[in-house]
């Protein structure tokens, strides 16, 4: 439950309560504010422990990741599997388009998929960019209940998670459609039966913690999902009807009486939650689960971790249907080989030892210590994946979101860089590279610099040739990248501030975009600002055929009238050519006037729409203050 | 389900009140209507609640968000047949229901915090004037039509007591294709309806047409019939093949202190039927007249009864300074009838004693104050409520009419309970009591009984049914139509083996 979805007086007041009693709360994906990471006077501590990274990569920064001991990647939701989420216009506040790093008014979607996993490889990477991100913090993966989760499981223990989460059908989501929750996904029983016992069949539970949701109720249903193999618990519905949920159903149109699913602030008057309530809860299903334990002759959890020799069938019940199930497959018992555990028994090896950012992080010292300007020069293959990505970790945890000063740390790479170089990159670092690098550049990007140009001596012309791979820029929150070279598909998907330059882009450019501006100086492929939202794309159309490439479905296609966005166009372009040296930059500045002639402005209609009401109430505002 | 925001942007409004000074003048209702629009607006209120707390909240279980949405949307059409789907009399509960449904409407049970707003229900939807005003639609229009059974069966069943209950039954029954035959012992049909609840909150137009609708459906009703006097059981059991006992719960509680056989001291059902005898026209003969022009009245009793008396004596010309005193722990429910007078209305009262003015009537009535508190007990999980005097707190008050107004045990067991032989349940009682054994104990106590009756609503006696107050205890009439729609569903399983007849959620729960 996203703090979106729900309102900030009962997403804080979980969050206070998981932390007392040493449980986690979860930010859901709507990222969170600042302000929750530190304690309250009075030793409430509301920050969501478990941060939640969903395919919208809402509110992901890296201050995001540094503040919690958990993070969860929402591969799906088992509420309404094999979607993405949907927050209406009307819900997103002005505290929530912070904190989402949106525009109020703005309808967020979230896509199905998460753009940065198309295979297992990708999941692993992703995983591997986040242990990078919060070296101290647990990964999470969270897979919906389905015929083959066991399979999808061990994979994902392959790929080093810390915790895999099996989500059953039911449980709450804010917003979904009908069709999405009725009659979709199947139950947490047989996904964790599943997944337990594919990963003991492969002698890979030892390696993670298994956790799983979807309507848990009682101490009851703790102890069946323990004995059929999971460690962790995660309860969503149970605790909001504690702090005052009454099941109205009426979470989308943020009318919840209540002040729970709503963003209104009259309504949120009506929270009465309160932190014991959930407490209060939880302490009945630890009781309830005691006695369950001490009847079956169990004293620790772990004891219970996959017994289902516990478990049987109930023959009581009287049904014609019931007759015809057979449940024989969920309790069946995979033997424990000799250095197999029923349950988690040692930690993943990340691999982080031979990350290049210890490098970084030892010659960036006195940047880091004191703030003083460091000059970085290192060779880089592309084994070197997430290259600035734990060094970003240090700053946040130490300066927070804003930082180091723009240029602190000046980092010249040579080489071919691996995977999501530059991934979370923290205000006031640069990485120049000189070659060329991989998919997932600027993954996240945090208000860093990424400057990428292909050999000086190389003779080809740059903006022809491929520089850098696909998906660049994923839910990058803020900073900028100029890259010589043309990207590849889906660049700048999900962008929500960062500011790009780049020579040419592949298929599905600035998809589901909701902030920043994407200047593209060459071709661009076909489906460019699908589902864009918000932000602004600047395409040269020198061939005059972009219209065709464009989904216009959420954005109008405009020239370039204004004066200080021409200014702005040619300053930008002018910085492009500083730092890449790019000769197309140079040709297109000595040809300004035709040039500008040809650029197509691409505005999401909605994100027009919010601009002008906030300029004209900032000059109604004017106005009174004038008078 | 209305407007989505229909509850933030409109508030509460109900149509007002007739004013006082024009309505104690008479004993025309007291409330007014409201012109559509407005009412559309007032349905545009309810949010359709994912978990509707008001169906539950409703005995019968009206379809309320269904028939709110048709309101705002101004299908009133389609909202009487919503409305009469679980409701045979939506006029009678849409005037004077207490709308345990407003109690549970989220507006006001969960929207609005503050205890006292709860209380004066400040937010809820509108619920009984959107019922009534659909009712009422209903009959303007002509859209209230018999529907006479088209198939019918031969099974005879009798109903004993026209009151809502049975009103209720005999429509069920009817329409289910039997024959059915109401008796009362009155000279007209309605039970309380017509004899008990006053004028001024059910006009009795309201009721004859209802019951026009039922005869021409094709229920015969005998009035002036008291079974088992009038007409035997024996007879009873030979004619019909299936008997309904819907006779109420008249057996009031005693005032049992010095006094009580005073002349000027009366029951409530013996003053309130008179009332509206005298407002339908009819001459009472003079030793029967219950006179209160100018009397300074008490009335003993804090609930609608009460209330229904305050209201017709003020509209009779008693002193508007009529005292009201409850003998437990809650104040007098404020009605509108306590806005036109002048009412003294206490709580924790104990009446001790009535005086004589020498010549056989009431002079006063000495009272004392008392005090409640829980006792642990053996029996009682949560403890005994005991009452102590509180010391030097005695009080008279100067008084020629008393009204006692103190609640009913049961129905009147003699007769027709007795020469049936139907079991009772006693409180406090483990097992049932014969009517014999019952009879006698009430000689000496004033325990609290009801007809026994299974999940059925069958007595202990085979074929033999009962519904309404007689069945559960003195209640509202929301639930004695429940009673009757419930029974006349298992009395049509039963004669037939197999029924159609519609069922509530509030069965599955309580039956």
């Amino acid at each position: 439950m996203s703090f979106g979805s729900i309102s900030i007086e009962s997403h804080e007041t979980l969050a206070v309560a998981m932390n007392r009693i040493g449980g986690r709360s979860n930010s859901g994906e709507g990222g969170e504010d600042p302000r929750r990471f530190e304690k309250r006077d009075n030793g409430d501590w509301p920050v969501s422990n478990v941060k939640q990274v969903a395919s919208g990569r809402f509110g992901v920064t890296i201050n995001y990741l540094v503040n919690c001991n958990e993070l969860q990647i929402k591969v799906a939701q088992g509420a309404k599997p094999g979607e993405g989420g949907q927050l209406p216009g009307n819900k997103v506040s002005e505290e929530i388009a912070k904190v989402r790093n949106s525009t109020p008014g703005v309808t967020l979607i979230s896509p199905p998929p998460h753009h940065d996993i198309y295979s297992i490889e990708d999941l692993a990477q992703l995983i591997f960019d986040l242990k990078n991100a919060n070296p101290t913090a647990k990964i999470n993966v969270k897979l919906v209940a389905e015929a083959g989760v066991g399979t999808i499981s061990a994979g994902v223990a392959k790929a080093h998670a810390d915790i895999i989460t099996i989500a059953g059908h039911d449980g709450g989501t804010g917003a979904s459609p009908l069709t999405s929750i009725k009659h979709a996904g199947i139950p947490w029983e047989l996904g964790l039966s599943e997944a337990h016992q594919t990963l003991m069949m492969n002698h890979l539970r030892g390696r993670v913690r298994l956790q799983t949701d979807g309507q848990l109720k009682t101490g009851r249903d703790v102890a069946v999902a323990a004995l059929l193999g999971a460690e962790e618990y995660g309860f969503a519905t149970m605790p909001l009807i504690a702090i005052g949920c009454i099941m109205m159903r009426k979470c989308h149109l943020n009318t919840c009486p209540v002040g729970i699913a709503t963003q209104n602030p009259e309504l949120r008057k009506k929270f009465r939650g309160q932190p014991e309530h959930v407490i209060n809860y939880f302490f009945f299903v630890a009781e309830e689960l005691r006695k369950i334990m001490a009847e079956l002759g169990f004293r620790k959890i772990d004891e219970m971790v996959g017994r289902t020799d516990m478990l049987k069938q109930r023959t009581d019940i009287k049904h014609w249907k019931a007759g015809k199930v057979d449940l024989s497959a969920l309790l069946h018992q995979v033997p424990v080989g000799e250095d197999d555990s029923r349950y988690c028994t040692q930690e993943q090896d990340h691999g982080l030892d031979k990350q290049l950012d210890h490098q970084l992080i030892t010659q960036a010292k006195a940047a880091l210590e004191e703030e003083k300007p460091v000059e970085i020069s290192l060779p880089i293959v592309n084994v070197n994946r997430a290259v600035g990505t734990m060094l970003s970790s240090v700053i946040a945890k130490k300066y927070g979101a804003k930082g180091l000063a723009d240029n602190t740390i000046h980092c010249k790479f040579n080489g071919s860089a691996g995977q999501s170089f530059g991934a979370f990159l923290a205000p006031g670092v640069t990485l120049e590279l000189e070659g060329d690098a991989n998919d997932y550049t600027g993954k996240g990007l945090s208000g860093g610099r990424l400057v990428v140009y292909p050999p000086v001596e190389s003779s080809f012309p740059a903006e022809n040739n491929i520089l850098i791979g696909n998906t660049v820029l994923y839910g990058a929150t803020s900073g900028e990248v100029f890259f010589r070279g043309i990207a590849g598909e889906r660049f700048a998907v999900r962008n929500s501030g960062a500011n790009a330059v780049v020579e040419g882009v592949g298929d599905h450019g600035c998809e589901y975009m909701t902030g920043g501006k994407v200047i593209v100086l060459g071709e661009t492929g076909k489906n460019f600002a699908a589902g864009m939202s918000g932000g602004i794309a600047y395409v040269y159309d020198e061939k005059g055929n972009f219209t065709a490439n464009c989904n216009s479905g959420l954005v109008d296609l405009e020239s370039v009238d204004d004066a200080e966005e021409k200014l702005w166009l040619q300053k930008w372009i002018e910085r492009h050519q500083q730092y890449t040296g790019s000769e197309l930059a140079e040709k297109l500045l000595k040809n300004w006037d035709d040039v500008l002639l040809k650029f197509v402005k691409v505005m999401p209609i909605e994100y027009r729409a919010v601009l002008e009401k906030m300029e004209k109430e900032s000059a109604t505002c004017n106005e009174k203050t004038a008078a | 389900m209305g407007k989505d925001t229909g509850f933030l942007e409109f508030k509460k409004e109900s149509p007002p009140l007739r004013p006082v000074e024009e309505r104690v003048r008479d004993f025309q209702e007291y409330d007014t209507f409201f012109p559509a629009e407005k009412l559309e607006r007032q349905a545009a209120r309810c949010m359709d609640c994912g978990v509707p707390f008001c169906h539950m909240g409703c005995p019968l279980g009206n379809m309320i968000p269904d028939w709110n949405d048709l309101v705002y949307r101004g299908h009133w059409k389609e909202a009487l047949a919503a409305l009469h789907s679980t409701n045979n009399f939506p006029e009678f509960t849409g005037r004077i229901c207490p709308a345990p449904c407003e109690d549970a409407c989220v507006l006001n049970e969960h929207y609005t915090v503050d205890e006292a707003e709860k209380q004066q229900k400040v937010n809820v939807v509108t619920i009984e004037e959107i019922e009534k005003h659909i009712a009422e639609q209903g009959w303007t229009e002509a859209w209230i039509k018999p529907l006479p059974p088209e198939k019918l069966t031969d099974k005879q069943i009798a109903i004993v007591g026209s009151g809502p209950a049975g009103l209720a039954a005999a429509q069920q029954l009817r329409r289910a294709g039997h024959a059915v035959t109401v008796f009362e012992k009155d000279d007209r049909i309605g039970g309380l309806l017509v004899y008990g609840i006053p004028d001024f909150k059910l006009e009795k137009n309201v009721v004859s047409r209802r019951v026009e609708q039922l005869r021409a459906e094709g229920v015969e009703f005998r009035t002036g019939v008291n079974v088992g006097v009038d007409y035997s059981v024996e007879e009873l059991r030979v004619s019909f093949d299936a008997i309904l006992l819907a006779t109420g719960a008249q057996h009031a509680r005693k005032l049992l202190v010095d006094g009580s056989e005073l002349e000027g001291v009366h029951y409530a059902m013996d003053y309130l039927p008179q009332r509206n005898r005298e407002v339908a026209g009819d001459s009472i003969p003079p030793a029967q007249k219950i006179e209160t022009a100018r009397k300074k009245a008490v009335i003993l009793g804090g609930g609608f009864t009460a209330a229904d008396c305050l209201g017709n004596l003020n509209r009779q010309g008693a002193d508007p300074h009529i005292h009201q005193f409850e003998l437990v722990n809650m104040v007098p429910r404020p009605t509108p009838v306590h806005q036109e007078a002048e009412p003294d209305c206490r709580a924790n009262i104990l009446t001790e004693s009535i005086s004589n003015d020498g010549h056989g009537r009431v002079k006063a009535l000495e009272a004392v104050n008392v005090e409640w508190k829980v006792e642990k007990s053996e029996s009682s999980a949560g403890g005994r409520m005991t009452m102590q005097r509180v010391p030097d707190s005695e009080f008279t008050v100067p008084a020629d009419l008393i009204l006692l107004a103190m609640g009913f045990l049961g129905p009147k067991v003699e007769g027709l309970l007795e020469d049936l032989g139907v079991e009772l349940n006693v409180r406090g009682a483990d097992k049932t009591s014969s009517p014999q054994q019952l009879i006698k104990l009430l000689k000496n106590a004033q325990p609290m009984f009801d007809v026994f009756a299974d999940e059925n609503f069958m007595t202990s006696e085979d074929g033999v049914f009962v519904a309404g107050d007689a069945n559960r205890g003195a209640s509202i009439v929301v639930w004695a139509i429940w009673e009757g729609r419930e029974a006349a569903r298992c009395i049509d399983k039963y004669l037939m083996g197999r029924t159609s007849l519609p069922t509530t959620p509030q069965a599955e729960v309580l039956v």
